[in-house]
């Protein structure tokens, strides 16, 4: 709880400025609702790309070349 | 409240003040996002898998003759029962599934990094004992894949030197895989359990000794908020979303994360043709056989878990934790993460040529993330607590 297992942290107390019934659940959610996805999907293009092209660009690779050669991949004198 | 209702208050009492200081005012940083919400969530799963386990156990017969009828028996007879299996046997998958995304936020947030080593470690003797478990789970239903599972992965320890045929047999309480083998990897399925939720508690206890990170991944120590009802309502939205996408598979694919050949009674006489193991054992199963030859591939699964064990004392930077503020390690964990998934795609490919090459270098790829660990951490060294000074909470003054 604390360092070495001492004091514990000091907990805030949480002030509502709004009473219950002024309070909306997740207020906002909807609100630039396509450009928050854009921002965190296509918008993070970089952070896509390094995950999904490995990926992607791999299983297509093979699935691809293993079609084209009757179950079989040439992709070195090995494979002949 | 008066001093003696004050003094007799059920949350001061011996047991209850401890769940109380950890379950309920447990001091949280304020700034958690819904990534946090993973690790309760793991917790529920646990208690999900030994509680359906617990029923289907009041059903079960631990015997090579009767295992297949009784899980059938369960299936048809047991009011119920097909509810209690389908939870269980898809849980285990979905217990995988959120700690999978639990160690990856780990990764991501730094979490692991010091003070929190402990954390991380009794988190991988965890990950361990899922592992083990979950194996040994798939071996009661007696199906023809529980059966040939079980026949590859202990015949996997003949690869030891000098003591692996012993212990091969050992394993197996005979000379092959049989009545004896179905009862003790039961009997263990009912154990192993226990022992993750000491294991579990173990782990919250050292995550509660210095604190949650936080995703900036810096000292939070005057910023926190209880645990309940703040982070209880925010991780009840992670809970709905997780019954529904159990849900999903619970009663509409129940049997899509198995195998076909395993509503096959075992029979030691025909070998399934292609013996695929579970989804999560995929990347292991990837590394297994990334070196041709078998005493080589087993070797190969001891450092996967070192180097688990060995990240908190790789990474190099302590005071800038998470990859949101350390571009080099986000680039190097993006591409850890995609070679993480090409370990599970490449896990259930034949051993074919086009399959061999990458199923090579994607292990290689692996053991190469924790190898470049501490580059990251020296080059951002160069610019110490270069986030800290710009922003209002910084490690306090010694």
């Amino acid at each position: 709880m604390g360092v070495g297992g001492g004091s514990s942290a000091k907990v805030k107390s949480v002030v509502y400025a709004l009473s219950p019934y002024q309070q909306q659940t997740m207020p906002g959610l909807w609100k630039d609702f396509t450009s928050k996805i854009y921002k965190r999907t296509l918008g993070d293009w970089v952070s896509i790309s390094l995950v999904a092209v490995p990926v992607i660009g791999t299983y297509f690779y093979f699935s691809y070349g293993t079609t084209l050669n009757h179950g079989y991949l040439i992709i070195s004198n090995e494979y002949h | 409240m008066t001093i003696r209702n004050q003094r007799f208050s059920l949350l001061k009492q011996p047991i209850f003040s401890i769940l109380n200081q950890h379950l309920i005012n447990y001091p949280t940083p304020s700034n958690l996002n819904y990534w946090a919400g993973f690790g309760p969530l793991a917790g529920i799963c646990l208690v999900i898998q030994i509680v359906t386990g617990v029923f289907l156990a009041m059903h079960y017969t631990p015997h090579v003759d009767l295992a297949f009828n009784s899980v059938e028996h369960i299936m048809r007879d047991v009011e119920g029962g097909w509810f209690l299996r389908y939870m269980h046997a898809n849980g285990a998958s979905m217990f995988l599934i959120v700690v999978h995304f639990h160690m990856f936020r780990s990764l991501y947030y730094g979490s692991y990094s010091s003070p929190r080593e402990f954390v991380r470690c009794s988190g991988v003797v965890i990950f361990l004992l899922m592992i083990v478990t979950a194996f040994i789970g798939y071996v009661p239903p007696w199906g023809q894949m529980s059966f040939w599972g079980a026949t590859v992965i202990t015949s996997l320890a003949s690869a030891i030197p000098v003591v692996g045929d012993t212990i091969v047999t050992w394993l197996w309480g005979g000379f092959s895989v049989g009545n004896a083998t179905l009862n003790r990897f039961f009997s263990l399925h009912y154990l192993l359990p226990f022992l993750l939720v000491g294991a579990s508690i173990l782990h919250l206890g050292a995550l509660h000794q210095y604190g949650s990170n936080n995703p900036l991944g810096i000292n939070s120590y005057t910023d926190k908020i209880a645990s309940y009802p703040y982070y209880y309502v925010k991780d009840l939205v992670g809970w709905v979303a997780f019954a529904i996408f159990s849900s999903i598979f619970i009663f509409y694919a129940p049997n899509v994360l198995g195998h076909p050949d395993n509503y096959i009674p075992a029979n030691p006489m025909p070998t399934p043709p292609h013996i695929v193991p579970e989804w999560y054992f995929l990347p292991i199963h990837a590394i297994l056989r990334s070196i041709p030859d078998k005493a080589g591939g087993v070797a190969a699964i001891a450092p996967v878990f070192i180097c688990l064990l060995a990240l908190p004392f790789l990474n190099q930077s302590m005071y800038v934790r998470s990859a949101k503020f350390r571009p080099i390690y986000h680039i190097i964990y993006l591409l850890f993460l995609a070679d993480r998934l090409l370990l599970g795609w490449i896990g259930c490919q034949p051993v074919e040529a086009p399959f061999v090459t990458i199923g090579q270098i994607s292990p290689f790829v692996f053991f190469l993330f924790f190898a470049i660990m501490p580059i990251p951490g020296r080059v951002q060294r160069e610019n110490p607590n270069y986030f800290s000074e710009n922003f209002a909470f910084s490690y306090p003054k010694k």
